[in-house]
């Protein structure tokens, strides 16, 4: 038997006898669902902000230790309440609006970056814990809908950028529309070998297919590598953070924000990183899927997949300098997008072999 | 289309201009037509103030010119005044400030080395860099008691002695240090993304470098071979075995080998002339502390000297009384930073804050 | 035209020139191998201003240093002989108010545009204080006011 979180809330609330139909108006089924998703939604932005809290942590301890010194260790015991002091800190800042700025986008440009990301933490197999599978939707199509969220938060940091109304955050605008235009395709293209290969376009499928058979990455090894830089782009850290580059445009596109909106790009750039290493392993590495010998804790797998994968991330960052745009551009499109399509040749191959027609 | 010129200003306060410099820069998109420096945001002049007090007092303010390289520039006042007077320094005093020196051009390119990766994105090296000029700052607090601003050379020889702690930290360092400098270089030299930012980009050159007076690093990377050191030697630079490093490349690549060279060869001497220390007085008698307000000087004198980033040197004017009539600061920063117009025309937003972080300029020198 | 020659207390040789043959004698001095302008400062000896030229070669170590007086502070500038010349001159028009013929860009390096006086003479009036602040469209605002101080 296969409950989903829904179902299990639902069930929750019947068996605890709060039986609430007679008090709805008609169309009560369909309040019932709305109570219910909106709980689930509600359960999975805090732990995906805590889980960026964590995120946060582990950068700043792993960031030290490869530096050769401590990092925060006073703040809580090993400095783990550091972040929530952090957090009450920016919480508590005077919100400060320049006075040029374009009043409505100003305001609405950082919510445009951060929700799309925690809407795609929402359509993630999160694997099974013993035979219920946490998965918070049973949409058909979640592959498609994470690329279109995932194409939003671009668009937040150009609208950041031109209603700062400042020559430096115009600088970061424009680098953050040249890069997630030349970044997105390579990716997209890769992933339609996982699509072909697979069939379908549902995550949870995807990620059945792998622990039936092997994980994509060690079939298509190319597009593997093609689409490791693709998400290491658009997570937008060193060596790709050309929109923010912090020591030649003083913060890029969010230069004039500060306080609780500075802190929501903040978190954006953590969680994205975050979620950038949870779709990897989903979709490459069939994270969340059960071992044939070891059933029921498929959970712990992803955790583990996802962590290999932000710390890979974060080391990158901590030790590499910057890419120059000219040349960033010329990596996209003159060798990126050709392996690609290369990969995709490669896949039409493989599934002819696989049908047996080869 | 038509070309719309952007005109930015990357104003005084920015995290990566190493000082208060303003630039003024026409971009066409991403490409830059020209940078114009602005200077004067940290001008104190000190040349001014020189002439109100006595020749030892003006020892601060030649301390805060070069912040970060301190003892050179007490050395090249210091060296002037003593020409002007006529006042002999004793063997040992000479020794020990050539030691100071060289570890203080070590400090300084560590500086450089740590604030240079800051500029193109990496964070790391600069902890390894502050890490080793750690050590070198706790030698400097055992003789003269200041991390930072040292009033140790003086008139007439050294302020202090060294203390019975100081035989051990040094050669602690000594030998440490080869080991953690090659560490250091390897981050940058093995990294294909800085080897692609650096080379061929700010090419500057031998003709154009000589013309603007560019001394130091900047002019040894463009094929140069003029180091004041072995060309005119104060001090006793002519009984050391050291080399100059020299690179043909004339870009950011070049300039940031000889500087990581130039460190290896500080270390050399610094070796060789505390092996050679002799016995003695650190300080002439007769100018010992309260006797330095008798120093007198009558006539002119200019004496150059090699400090981390170019020629250095102090031009002396003394009227016969007890104060100088003129003291006029030669800079080698100044010189360097004018030549930032020719280097980076044609080239992108990211390459003008790297070749500027290669020039390693320091505003207290720069405004004076 | 050479008026005197001598040696200076550390020992360089100098030689005082006429201002109307300045840039010969330079020129001169940077064909026999002087290519290397060190140091150009300026003294103000009350009746006069005599402007100092440090001389060198970046092939040897020679130096010799180029002396030339002027009362009424205008001379002629060098900067087609040395790029150097250029921030060189800047610098003693803003700090000692000697005005050079011939230069691309002089105006004042240091201090902000409407300076009043040129600090580094003798005669400069150290008891008034002038104060500095930044007009709305971004250029400096100098003033004896104290209102319109920072």
């Amino acid at each position: 038997m296969i409950y989903s979180i829904l179902q299990l809330i639902n069930f929750i609330l019947t068996y605890i006898g709060i039986s609430y139909s007679q008090y709805l108006p008609p169309y009560g089924a369909l309040f019932q669902r709305l109570i219910v998703d909106t709980i689930g939604a509600l359960l999975i932005f805090i732990a995906a902000s805590l889980t960026i809290v964590v995120v946060i942590y582990i950068f700043r301890k792993w960031m030290a230790d490869l530096q050769q010194r401590i990092g925060p260790n006073r703040v809580g015991p090993y400095g783990t309440l550091q972040l929530i002091a952090d957090a009450l800190k920016m919480f508590g800042k005077e919100d400060i609006i320049p006075d040029n700025v374009d009043p409505i986008l100003f305001r609405f440009a950082p919510y445009l970056v951060f929700i799309p990301l925690i809407m795609s933490y929402l359509l993630i197999p999160y694997g099974t814990i013993y035979h219920w599978a946490i998965i918070f939707t049973n949409v058909n199509v979640t592959l498609l809908l994470i690329i279109a969220f995932s194409a939003i938060p671009p668009i937040g940091e150009i609208i950041a950028g031109f209603a700062s109304n400042n020559k430096f955050s115009l600088i970061g605008a424009l680098r953050a529309a040249a890069q997630d235009l030349s970044y997105e395709i390579p990716m997209m293209i890769s992933l339609i070998g996982v699509i072909m290969l697979t069939g379908s376009l549902n995550l949870n499928t995807i990620s059945q297919y792998q622990w039936h058979y092997i994980p994509i990455a060690i079939l298509e090894p190319i597009g593997f590598l093609v689409f490791f830089v693709a998400v290491l782009s658009k997570m937008a850290v060193v060596p790709f953070d050309l929109p923010e580059s912090e020591s030649e445009l003083v913060s890029g596109f969010n230069v004039e924000y500060s306080g609780l909106r500075f802190g929501i790009f903040y978190l954006g750039v953590f969680g994205s990183i975050f979620f950038g290493s949870l779709f990897i392993s989903t979709v490459y590495l069939g994270g969340g899927s059960d071992l044939p010998f070891l059933p029921g804790f498929g959970y712990i797998w992803l955790l583990i997949k996802a962590f290999i994968f932000t710390f890979l991330f974060l080391t990158i960052w901590v030790s590499l300098p910057r890419i120059r745009v000219d040349k960033y551009m010329n990596f996209g499109w003159k060798y990126l997008l050709p392996l690609s399509l290369i990969n995709l040749l490669w896949t039409m191959v493989l599934l002819l072999f696989i049908h047996g027609v080869l | 289309m038509e070309e719309k010129i952007l005109e930015v200003n990357f104003g005084p306060q920015h995290p990566s201009t190493h000082g208060v410099l303003r630039l003024k820069v026409k971009l066409n998109g991403e490409t830059v037509l020209s940078a114009e420096p602005i200077i004067g945001y940290l001008h104190r002049n000190a040349e001014k103030l020189s002439e109100f007090n006595y020749y030892a007092s003006n020892l601060i303010f030649m301390d805060r010119l070069d912040y970060v390289g301190n003892h050179n520039m007490e050395l090249g006042y210091v060296l002037a005044v003593e020409k002007l007077a006529g006042i002999d320094v004793p063997e040992r005093a000479i020794w020990l400030r050539m030691l100071f020196a060289e570890l203080n051009r070590i400090a300084s390119h560590l500086v450089w080395a740590g604030t240079m990766g800051l500029d193109l994105g990496m964070i790391t090296p600069f902890f390894y860099a502050f890490r080793e000029r750690e050590r070198i700052l706790q030698l400097f607090e055992m003789v003269s008691g200041a991390r930072l601003t040292y009033n140790y050379i003086s008139i007439g020889g050294v302020y202090n002695d060294l203390p019975n702690e100081f035989d051990e930290k040094f050669k602690e360092f000594v030998n440490d240090f080869p080991a953690r400098l090659n560490e250091l270089k390897s981050l940058f030299e093995k990294n294909e993304i800085f080897i692609q930012r650096m080379k061929g980009i700010g090419i500057l050159p031998p003709e154009v470098a000589k013309s603007y007076s560019i001394t130091g690093p900047v002019l040894r990377a463009s094929g140069v071979n003029y180091d004041i050191r072995k060309i005119s030697p104060y001090l006793y630079y002519d009984k050391v075995d050291f080399e100059i490093p020299i690179s043909h490349g004339m870009d950011n690549y070049a300039r940031f080998e000889v500087r990581f060279k130039e460190m290896e060869q500080s270390l050399k001497i610094a070796k060789q002339v505390y092996e050679k220390l002799p016995p003695g007085e650190y300080q002439n008698s007769l100018y010992k502390k309260s006797g330095l307000i008798n120093i007198k000087g009558a006539g002119e004198s200019y004496v150059r000297t090699e400090s981390p980033r170019g020629e250095f040197g102090v031009y002396v004017v003394g009227d016969g009384s007890k104060k100088p009539y003129r003291v006029r600061i030669r800079s080698p920063a100044f010189h360097n930073l004018s030549a930032v117009n020719e280097m980076v025309k044609g080239l992108k937003i990211a390459d003008l804050i790297a070749t500027l972080s290669t020039l390693d300029p320091v505003f207290g020198e720069v405004d004076r | 035209m050479i008026i005197e020659e001598g040696v200076l207390k550390d020992g360089t040789k100098y030689i005082l020139v006429e201002k109307s043959t300045l840039i010969e004698e330079l020129n001169n001095l940077k064909n026999q191998g002087y290519d290397y302008l060190i140091l150009m400062s300026a003294v103000d000896y009350k009746k006069y201003r005599e402007v100092v030229y440090h001389l060198g070669s970046y092939n040897d170590n020679r130096k010799i240093v180029l002396k030339v007086r002027t009362e009424d502070d205008i001379l002629q500038s060098s900067t087609p002989l040395w790029g150097a010349a250029n921030w060189f001159e800047r610098e003693i028009y803003d700090l000692m108010g000697i005005k050079f013929e011939g230069h691309p860009n002089l105006k004042r390096i240091f201090l902000p545009e409407g300076w009043h006086g040129h600090p580094l003479r003798k005669d400069y009036d150290m008891s008034k204080k002038q104060y500095v602040n930044m007009k709305e469209d971004g250029t400096d605002l100098v003033s004896f006011n104290p209102e319109d101080g920072w």
